[in-house]
């Protein structure tokens, strides 16, 4: 008799239930909704051995960076720093990033301490993207100019409470996102705007036109789309946000993102396919 | 990504809709905000930090002379408690900003670093001819 089979069927038994009846729960140590998967980690802090490393923690030993760094964590009078912390990976030899990202956490700090040319150049570099994102799910340019201004006026009251700087971009378009909803809300659009947005391209001939007949019906394509729909694509295709990210962002779980993205591309071939047809 | 994918990208970054001059004044605007902000919560933090100085002052003096003049024990104890508090407050608000500054120009002294090495790693190796 396998006794360790016996024992776990009674425990499983007592416990769930008899199988079939409760439709018990197979792993019963499994208790975590959503357990922590090691490939489903955020991109910034996966370790891609393939790439060019600037930090290697195995050709040098950790504690050659790390007793400088400690001094200075207890001179700043902070000991969170000593464990892992999502802005020091220099220091934990995580993961090497692109010089634009490490300026643009840098550019966060100075904001942080109050650096008005840091936040000038912030503006800058965010503010085409934020903008494109405005513009492409609320579908009006005046709309999305104040949607990015009531959005910088957002990043301006948090951005000293953000803590990790890395996520910055990740945030900012968290608050747009939340000002399209709000806008779409307020208009009681987000039923209508399709069929506008289509009229307003048929009825727009100075649109740009130098792009291929492909990316045109596809322009047009995407217009059709519901404003949550485009907001996907936009995060996913223009942007180049993972899914955890955009999860993040959208304030869902992952799994209705990919079904979404699924969902939105086969809608978008369907277009395509009718357009291409008619 | 297929092929139909790259095509979504190329067509989303194909926007040139964006009005820079309207991004200029909207910079403008924003840096502003940025800047009042800035003014309002140094304007607040140093009207706290007085009003701090003010009751520690007062609290001081007030216990100096009513050891000195009779006031009573209740008196002393009572002026005692306001240089105390406000002593406390001056003293908290200045090591908070101490602490929240170090930490984040430290923060930056990492991301600089960060930032050379990765300039560093990025060049490219001399050629030999």
């Amino acid at each position: 008799m396998n006794v360790t089979n016996t024992i776990t069927r009674n425990y499983v038994k007592r416990t769930l239930g008899e199988r079939g009846k409760n439709k018990a729960n197979s792993n019963p140590i499994q208790t975590q909704s959503k357990p922590i998967k090691a490939n489903k980690m955020p991109k910034q802090t996966q370790f891609k051995p393939n790439q060019t490393q600037f930090y290697n923690p195995t050709q040098r030993p950790a504690t050659e960076v790390r007793w400088p760094i400690s001094v200075l964590c207890l001179w700043a009078g902070s000991e969170k720093w000593n464990v892992s912390h999502g802005s020091s990976d220099l220091y934990n030899g995580i993961m090497p990033k692109s010089r634009d990202q490490i300026y643009n956490e840098l550019l966060v700090l100075k904001c942080q301490q109050g650096s008005r040319d840091a936040f000038e150049e912030l503006v800058e570099r965010w503010q085409k993207r934020l903008w494109h994102y405005a513009f492409k799910v609320t579908g009006s340019e005046s709309a999305a100019w104040d949607i990015v201004q009531e959005s910088w006026y957002g990043i301006i009251e948090g951005i000293r409470k953000l803590e990790d700087a890395a996520v910055f971009g990740c945030w900012a378009f968290r608050i747009l996102n939340n000002k399209c909803t709000d806008w779409l809300r307020k208009q009681h659009l987000q039923s209508r705007l399709s069929d506008q947005l289509a009229n307003q391209a048929q009825n727009e001939p100075g649109q740009k036109q130098n792009s291929s007949e492909k990316t045109e019906s596809l322009q047009a394509a995407i217009e059709k789309l519901a404003p949550d729909s485009r907001a996907l694509l936009m995060l996913r295709y223009r942007e180049s946000f993972d899914i955890s990210q955009i999860a993040e962002i959208l304030s869902v779980p992952e799994g209705t993102v990919k079904s979404r993205l699924h969902r939105t591309l086969k809608r978008l071939r369907r277009l395509m396919g009718q357009k291409q047809n008619g | 990504m297929d092929e139909f994918e790259k095509t979504i990208r190329t067509t989303l970054s194909d926007i040139d809709k964006f009005d820079a001059a309207k991004a200029e004044t909207l910079r403008k605007e924003t840096v502003q905000m940025f800047d009042k902000k800035l003014k309002t919560a140094i304007i607040i933090a140093w009207a706290g930090i007085g009003v701090a100085v003010v009751f520690e002052a007062a609290g001081w003096i007030g216990l100096v002379l009513s050891m000195f003049l009779g006031g009573g024990v209740k008196l002393m104890v009572f002026f005692g408690i306001i240089a105390l508090s406000g002593g406390q407050f001056h003293l908290l608000a200045k090591l908070w900003y101490w602490v929240y500054h170090n930490e984040i120009k430290v923060r930056s002294e990492v991301k600089q670093l960060q930032l050379q090495i990765a300039e560093l790693t990025s060049k490219e190796p001399p050629s030999e001819n």
